[in-house]
């Protein structure tokens, strides 16, 4: 009996579409978690990133070689033609060996340091501005879990979120989601450090009689078992101390700049090391 | 029966090209031009599907697709969900007041639903999240403007799909740039 004259099956599928959002919102443990019903997507999503990533790195290596090219037509109207080939091959010569210099410095970093690392390429960024993460070309073929440390020679970038067959999502440190448990360098006091998409760290829960001065350095303090201690994160940008305030108000700024990392280091093992001993308080 | 097979093969089609467009933004627009905003090309096809899809045939593609979008984020699936019912339901309501088949249409549709979709972002961000979104003006309007810029070819390029995919669908609502 239908008194109103209501289609059932649509309320009810409504309903359904109103409520599942919900449901969803509370039963998630973790926003950054998956469920089950994630992995196949997300492991085409790797794959369709990883075609892009080797299309891209074409495009980008044609462009470039066509780049080259016009550049020594200009130079062909003002200098010898053995001069211009000369400067092409000095120009191709630096950038070699700014990457050898790179790479080196990155082999570098991976024998002084006790830990086992696993070396990975950026792929692709998160879809939504609103949110900063990246996908690395590694996944747990390579050994690679979830809460992975990923770092650079100069700093913390993030941790593995999502690992996946050949590739991993992992979760920047400047991403709304994300806290890293960190000291200031110099005077010890303890933070939280968290995430400010885009591109931002605030540090909270700074006593308001802590020593904070702009351009301290925070480090890690490796009681979140997910980074070493004593890694740096970000510096002091501004410190403001409000009279009502609970605590102080720092603003950070990230050691390493997420749009300009190349190539990262995902720790597989820290083998507890500690990358910076403490300072001397004075 | 057919018509079914025909609309089955639509979504697998339209899910293919969605991953595709998720993958373009964020894998080859990233590598080429790095921190740059990039077009949300993602919208286009749900807007299209939102637009030339009856009300809850949308909604539960939509929310299927939402799966595929998710793989691509940190974002939590409640979240992209609801975000997805509010936009959804918006263009079905001003579709069902005014509503013309071209690419102008699509045009000012898709910088509609692109500047809706930044803005319920945001709100539910704010109301729901701890650590809420920033507003970032200058991030966004870059990118509702990038959108717009690719949606004529988008739609050509969609109105080509349902013409190989639904042909009786397509031939019945005549729909055409």
């Amino acid at each position: 009996m239908n008194w109103l004259n209501l289609d059932l099956r649509k309320i009810l599928i409504t309903t359904a579409l109103v409520i599942l959002p919900l449901i969803s919102m509370n039963t998630q443990q973790s926003p950054t978690l998956g469920g089950w019903y994630d992995k196949p997507f997300s492991f085409m999503a790797g794959l369709v990133e990883s075609i892009f990533f080797s299309f891209s790195d074409g495009v980008r290596g044609t462009t470039k070689m066509y780049l080259d090219l016009v550049d020594i037509k200009k130079e062909n109207q003002s200098l010898r033609a053995q001069n211009k080939e000369l400067q092409t091959r000095l120009l191709q010569s630096d950038e070699l060996a700014k990457e050898n210099q790179r790479f080196n410095a990155l082999l570098d970093f991976k024998q002084k340091n006790k830990m086992e690392l696993v070396a990975a390429r950026i792929m692709s960024r998160d879809l939504f501005s609103d949110h900063a993460t990246v996908r690395i070309d590694k996944g747990t073929n390579q050994g690679l879990k979830a809460g992975m440390a990923v770092i650079t020679t100069e700093g913390v970038v993030g941790h593995i979120f999502r690992p996946e067959t050949f590739t991993s999502h992992v979760l920047l440190i400047t991403d709304r989601y994300s806290v890293v448990d960190g000291l200031i360098n110099r005077s010890r006091a303890r933070g939280i450090v968290e995430g400010k998409s885009p591109g931002g760290l605030a540090l909270h829960y700074v006593e308001k009689s802590e020593d904070v001065l702009k351009g301290d350095v925070i480090v890690t303090s490796g009681l979140d078992n997910i980074f070493p201690k004593g890694f740096p994160v970000a510096v002091v940008e501004s410190v403001e101390n409000k009279a009502f305030a609970v605590s102080l108000k720092v603003e950070l700024r990230p050691v390493v700049d997420p749009d300009k990392v190349e190539e990262v280091f995902v720790i597989t093992d820290a083998k507890e090391q500690d990358l910076n001993p403490p300072v001397q308080k004075k | 029966m057919v018509q079914t097979k025909f609309k089955i093969l639509n979504a697998f089609v339209m899910g293919l090209i969605l991953t595709i467009c998720c993958g373009f933004q964020s894998s080859f627009w990233f590598q080429l031009t790095g921190g740059a905003p990039g077009p949300q090309l993602w919208i286009l096809v749900l807007l299209y599907l939102a637009l030339y899809r009856p009300y809850l045939s949308a909604m539960g593609l939509i929310y299927i697709f939402a799966l595929i979008l998710k793989s691509f984020s940190a974002v939590p699936l409640g979240i992209l969900w609801a975000n997805l019912f509010i936009l959804v339901s918006l263009t079905s309501f001003i579709k069902s007041r005014f509503f013309w088949s071209n690419t102008r249409y699509f045009i000012i549709a898709s910088v509609a639903f692109s500047v809706a979709f930044n803005l319920s972002s945001y709100f539910l961000s704010v109301g729901l999240e701890e650590n809420a979104a920033s507003l970032s003006p200058f991030t966004r309007l870059a990118e509702v403007m990038l959108t717009g810029l690719f949606s004529a070819p988008m739609y050509w390029f969609l109105l080509k799909i349902d013409h190989w995919t639904l042909p009786e669908v397509m031939e019945t609502q005549r729909v055409g740039p």
